[in-house]
């Protein structure tokens, strides 16, 4: 019965969580353990290795939001600030749209005296904070400006397609009250820069080298999944090798996601005039996603393997079904949390059980089998705060088992 | 034959230099406040007080000159008798001494000490109320009687409203200002238009008042800040809607022009009489006022003649208006005579007392005393004010204030007594001085943790590219360089600081550890009946918070009993904060460690304590509070962070039976802030030597436990730091991927350790950088990129390379480029190269590239425009 509802697949993950959640089935798929913490931090050691306990490290890979620790602090803080990629980019000769950062508050004036020299239309997005997410591109006068910057005013807590990755700097500028409406302070800054037409191509680059390329007609941007197109094997190397030295100029990625627009991509970059436009420290697998749900898998595999090469780790094979043995702390309100994670693993087609072990301190154990990505899911969500209910967790811990025949998941007393 | 039971006897002098406050915010106005303490010869002790009001050029003050002279002037004041057998003997007596300190302030001048002419009068003026304050004090009789009082009441006008305010706070406050004043002070800034809109503002405001002076006059200080066309304009403009009605009849324009144009004043009065004189509505009556700018100009040269004629009122003869300031006229008595000349040379002109922006009640008191002393006086300015248009005469001896501790404690910059102040100790050891914090500090408060692994890294004889102030790459010119921002190193991984930030993560890995941690849970909103089983499981005390708290807000420590967690509850379902997961954990009764980890090693440990200070059996709480900030003004890491006087320090105190004129016992420690954080004004203390190792072992054990953690700043709850973990109770916090390098750099007492100088090592072995011996003086070339031409940055570099005592030039290179060579010591250069990303205020830098040369041994610092020798790069 478990090749039934193997079939059916699980639903699929929000976009911010695609790439931990990529990485997150890559593990289990490949029978490492795996711990996860809230903010998809995430540790995978392989099962014969030693327990954490007791002081000797086992080889261990880790990553958040898939973004594996060979990524350093310095660099992911650098990507994640616009101006200082523009900085970067700029100084190692490499073709960026003309732009600058300002201030919500006081920039229009300063944005507007650029544009006198750069002309419409152009795009605006925060200056500070995860890449690739709130651009409002094509903005053709000083109205669309206008209210592209008054939406950077609103509280980022309110701004449906915000996202902030777990390791990004501390936002001095919390939102404050201004004119009895809630805003973002005036300090807070975004980017403008020339809006480039042409091809819109996404490269994720893992390491040094290019694994994926994808043509994304009308950008990146939620919406425009089903246009998205694999073009990985014919785009033109000068492109690909404009994308690995972008990635170059900001030192310390492990894997970057890269974003150039150019008029052709099966043609010489020399021929035609690419701009970088977006660089982002988190791979954003959710584009590939768009493209094939396999596609996006096997590049969390990828960013896994290349991690473990780093390591010197060997991987097992992959396998489509594998049982865990879960461990969960700081559940809250243990009791219901079980019940509700039960039923969203039932539904995708998950087997096993679950029961709280302590009530008094959060704690539940149970058995979980059935395919990577559900467990992945599940758990993904339960971490997230994702599961009916509202429900979360503060540690999930997942121990490679035998497969065993086990009946549809539920909490078992 | 002088009664020796009515002489008085110094026997304490005490000064503050201090950053005044305008309209209740930090200015970077400096002031003195002076306080003296004597004893009249029938054994009563008395005390005085005066503030002095530094402004550079229009005082002839320079901060450090000026308190070099306060000093001395204090110090011959020290024992030293005053004859105050009645207010005639009083007056002359202080008139006396003042004399004797104008003396020496001549004196400073033409020995070069100070490049100003009549120097230091705003320090002077502080001296000088104290003094006049002490002796009418004794007296028991108002100051004002002491300059012989000419008067029982003066009108008054409210302090200047500044043009930066909205239209609306603007026209709030006018509003506020009964329109039976006199007059309506402005202070004006920006642009002609703007100035135009201030005074159209002010008069439709005041038309609009109650009591309907629609024509009041209006004045408007502009404070030098129009060049001569744009003063022109602005005196045509103001005619002209004078003339319309838009404007009132009578308007007084205070210093249009800045000091070196004060030659233009008298063509601008023309200017206005002419535009005046040609409008039909007749009377308009226009005054360019001179701010005594002439002054302030050295008299050396061929210009001293010029200066003479020109006389004091900028040229203005007659004055038809004047606005005394004591600071700028050089004191009370100076002010009474200067009213006497401007009434002399012109009975019909206007005159106005006031004082520069940036004061406390001592000066406010000290205008209310002056006033009624002054043969001619139209009206005087008082900030205290709230709706009366006349001030009556004070009848309470003295100046009727006391020193105003509370504006001044958190704000001190400098402190001087005889006897000797007392100095803030711990254990017997004496806040640490560290020479570079001259250099750090033009960095801003936050400098040392953009600077500090740059230096390091400068002097290993790597290069640098710098973007801003917390991010610069360092590389040795042929591997891929390193990234920095902050304390966020290429050492770390990013996967450690988003683990570290999540608290109860963090909590649940360390555990897993084996590390001493407060059992903690977290519970969904609302769920207090899982958090009182939880509690009724681990015992009292504990700790709610929020669970996405930050800063500590809603943070409920040591609860006890049931009573105290369901208040606990009560505030949490209250808050804003209460709309989500709340944590319950232990709380552990311990002292508040940082200590730091570099790879697999404890580097430094510091004990943090709350701001607070120790007793010396004669020091008031405030005079204690000001001593230690001043200590920690030497600190590269404290300087910007005092012991601020705040709603908690009141707290504190009012709860200890105390005020901030108390003086606490000798070694009686007063408590004055509730948290350890040293940004609230709390004691960093060494202890990395006395540490227990297996403290250390935890801590090492603690940052292994995260992965590709390799500098943390590990936060400890400890009871007794000396003794092994397993005897007491403790708990490690947090872990700060990205914690501050200077606090165990820098600690306030106790040997400072060498963090960024191993971080930098760690970095330059784990990525093999090529490096030199670390050079303790360097040369080095600085290429900033971005808007720094035609913005006043040489300038301000210069003037920034010579203050450091460094060699070399600064030139531009084109227009977006200016090249920097200087050579020195390590520590002034490498701060240079820091300071150069920001710039003075138009420049916009994006970046600093900073390379190694050879020295180029020339001397001095100049701005030039070829550079005066050819530079070799090393490496």
């Amino acid at each position: 019965m478990s090749a039934d509802v193997a079939t059916a697949g699980p639903a699929a993950p929000a976009p911010e969580l695609r790439d931990g959640y990529e990485v997150h089935q890559a593990a289990l798929r490949r029978g490492l353990n795996v711990i996860q913490f809230p903010r998809q931090v995430m540790m995978a050691t392989p099962p014969d290795g030693a327990g954490t306990a007791g002081g000797t490290q086992p080889q261990e890979l880790s990553f958040a939001h898939g973004v594996p620790q060979t990524s350093t602090l310095s660099a992911v803080t650098y990507a994640q600030d616009k101006r200082m990629r523009r900085a970067l980019l700029t100084n190692a000769g490499l073709p960026i749209p003309k732009g600058g950062a300002y201030s919500v508050g006081k920039g229009m004036e300063f944005a507007k005296r650029l544009i006198e020299r750069i002309g419409y239309p152009v795009v605006v997005k925060p200056a500070i904070g995860d890449n690739t997410i709130e651009t409002r591109t094509g903005l053709r006068d000083e109205d669309e400006l206008a209210s592209a910057i008054d939406y950077l005013r609103i509280p980022t807590t309110s701004r449906p397609t915000y996202t902030r990755a777990a390791f990004a700097l501390t936002l001095l500028s919390e939102p404050e009250e201004l004119d009895g409406r809630v805003m973002m302070p005036s300090s807070y800054r975004f980017l403008l820069e020339k809006h480039v037409s042409g091809e819109y191509l996404r490269f994720l680059v893992l390491g040094d080298e290019v694994c994926s390329v994808v043509h994304c007609p009308g950008g990146p941007w939620a919406g425009g999944e089903r246009q998205h197109r694999d073009v990985t094997g014919e785009t033109h190397t000068s492109l690909t090798d404009l994308a690995r030295q972008a990635v170059r100029a900001v030192p310390g990625l492990a894997v970057a996601a890269v974003d150039i627009v150019t008029g052709d991509h099966t043609a010489d970059a020399e021929a035609q005039d690419p701009r970088i436009v977006e660089l982002s420290e988190r791979p954003w697998l959710a584009i590939q996603a768009g493209v094939s749900a396999r596609l996006s898998q096997d590049l969390g595999d990828a960013i896994l393997r290349s991690h473990a090469a780093e390591l010197d780790l060997g991987l097992g094979e992959q396998h489509d079904e594998v049982a865990v043995d879960l461990h969960m702390e700081g559940v809250t309100e243990p009791a219901k949390a079980i019940a509700a994670v039960a039923e969203a693993g039932r539904n995708n087609g998950l087997t096993g059980h679950v029961s709280v072990t302590d009530p008094v301190e959060g704690i539940a154990d149970g058995v979980v089998q059935g395919r990577p990505d559900a467990i992945a899911l599940l758990t993904e969500n339960l971490l997230d705060a994702r599961i009916d209910g509202g429900y979360r967790a503060a540690l999930v811990e997942e121990r490679g088992r035998p497969v065993e025949r086990m009946d549809p998941l539920a909490v078992r007393d | 034959m002088e009664d020796p039971g009515r002489a008085l006897t110094v026997t304490r002098v005490q000064a503050t230099a201090f950053q005044a406050r305008a309209g209740g915010k930090k200015s970077n106005a400096l002031n003195h406040l002076v306080k003296l303490t004597a004893t009249t010869g029938d054994g009563r002790q008395v005390t005085g007080v005066g503030e002095g009001q530094l402004r550079t050029a229009a005082t002839g003050d320079r901060s450090e000159a000026s308190w070099e002279f306060l000093e001395e002037c204090l110090r011959r004041l020290h024992g030293r008798g005053i004859s105050a057998a009645d207010p005639a003997t009083a007056a002359d007596a202080v008139r006396r001494q003042m004399s004797e300190f104008h003396t020496l302030a001549e004196e400073h001048r033409t020995a070069g000490k100070i490049d100003l002419a009549v120097p230091y009068r705003g320090t002077l003026l502080g001296l000088e109320v104290a003094l006049l304050d002490l002796a009418a004090r004794a007296l028991q009789i108002p100051l004002a009687e002491l300059l012989g009082t000419r008067r029982t009441s003066i009108p008054c006008h409210p302090t200047g409203a500044p043009a930066q305010e909205s239209t609306k706070a603007l026209r709030g406050r006018l509003r506020e200002q009964d329109t039976a004043f006199p007059v309506t002070h402005l202070s004006g800034l920006g642009t002609v238009q703007e100035n135009l809109d201030l005074l159209t503002t002010a008069a439709e405001t005041n038309r609009s008042g109650k009591t309907g002076a629609g024509d009041q006059p209006l004045w408007i200080n502009l404070q030098g800040t129009l060049d001569t066309k744009d003063a022109a304009a602005f005196v045509k403009a103001v005619a002209r809607l004078s003339k319309a009605g838009t404007l009132p009849r009578e308007i007084y324009i205070e210093q249009p022009v800045a000091i070196r144009d004060r030659y233009y004043l008298p063509l601008l009065q023309r200017t206005a009489d002419k535009a005046a004189g040609i409008l039909p509505r007749s009377g308009s009556d226009i005054r360019i006022v001179s701010d005594q700018g002439a002054w302030n100009v050295s008299t050396a040269g061929r210009r001293a003649r010029l200066v003479a004629r020109l006389g004091r009122f900028g040229g203005l003869r007659p004055p038809r208006a004047a606005h005394i300031k004591p600071a700028q006229a050089g004191g009370l008595v100076a002010s009474v005579e200067m009213s006497e000349r401007v009434h002399k040379s012109s009975p019909q002109a206007r005159i106005y007392l006031g004082a520069f922006d940036a004061a406390t009640e001592v000066t406010a008191a000290t205008l209310r005393h002056l006033g009624m002393a002054m043969p001619h006086v139209d009206a005087v300015a008082d900030a205290t004010l709230a709706s009366e248009p006349t001030i009556e005469a004070p009848t309470e001896p003295g100046l009727g204030v006391n020193v105003p501790y509370s504006d001044l404690v958190g704000d001190a910059l400098n402190t001087f007594s005889i006897p000797e102040p007392t100095v803030a100790t711990h254990e017997g050891k004496s806040p640490n001085v560290y020479p570079e914090v001259t250099y750090l500090q033009p960095l801003g408060s936050n400098g040392t943790k953009g600077h500090l692994l740059e230096r390091e890294a400068l002097m290993l004889g790597l290069s640098t590219v710098r973007y801003n102030k917390g991010a610069f790459v360092a590389g040795d010119g042929t591997r891929e360089p390193l990234s920095f921002k902050w304390s966020r190193s290429p050492l770390s991984s990013a996967v450690s600081l988003a683990l570290c930030t999540h608290k109860e993560a963090t909590r649940l890995r360390l555990r897993r550890a084996g590390v001493p941690v407060p059992k903690g849970n977290t519970f969904a909103e609302g769920d207090f009946d899982g958090a009182r089983e939880f509690v009724r499981r681990i015992g009292y005390p504990v700790v709610v918070k929020p669970a996405m708290g930050v800063r500590g807000i809603g943070v409920v420590a040591d609860i006890r009993d049931d009573e105290a967690l369901e208040q606990a509850f009560h505030q949490l379902s209250a808050s804003t904060l209460g709309n989500s997961d709340f944590i319950v954990e232990q709380h552990v009764p311990g002292r508040d460690y940082r200590i730091v980890v570099i790879g697999d090693e404890v580097i430094g440990a510091i004990l943090r304590e709350p701001g607070s200070v120790t007793g010396d059996g004669e020091s008031t709480v405030a005079e204690l509070m000001i001593a230690k900030n001043v200590a920690r003004r030497g600190n590269p890491h404290l300087w910007g962070r005092p012991i601020k006087y705040d709603d908690t320090a009141r707290f504190l105190l009012d709860r200890a039976g105390m005020s901030l004129h108390s003086v606490p016992e000798k070694d009686q420690k007063v408590l004055l802030s509730g948290s350890c954080s040293l940004s609230q004004g709390g004691d960093s203390i060494d202890v990395l030597g006395e540490m227990h190792p297996s403290i250390k072992e935890a801590c090492v054990r603690a940052v292994k436990a995260v992965p590709g953690l390799a500098f943390c700043g590990v936060d400890f709850l400890i009871e007794d730091h000396t003794k092994p973990l397993e005897e007491q109770h403790s708990g490690i916090c947090e872990l700060n991927a990205h914690a501050a390098i200077g606090n165990c750099e820098y600690p306030l007492y106790g040997e400072g350790r060498d963090v960024a100088r191993t971080l930098i090592n760690e970095c330059v072995s784990r990525y093999d950088l090529a490096t030199t011996q670390r050079q303790d003086s360097l040369a080095l070339q600085m290429l900033v990129r971005g808007r720094v031409t035609n913005v006043g940055y040489r300038a301000w570099l210069q003037r920034h390379a010579r203050q450091f005592g460094l060699t070399g030039w600064v030139r531009n290179v084109h227009e977006r480029m200016v090249e920097i060579v200087a050579e020195g010591d390590a520590e002034p250069v490498t701060a240079l190269a820091a300071l150069a990303v920001l710039g003075p205020r138009a420049a916009v830098p994006t970046d600093v590239t900073t390379t190694h040369i050879e020295p180029p041994r020339i001397e001095g610092f100049e701005s030039v425009s070829d550079a005066p020798k050819e530079i070799t790069h090393v490496r």
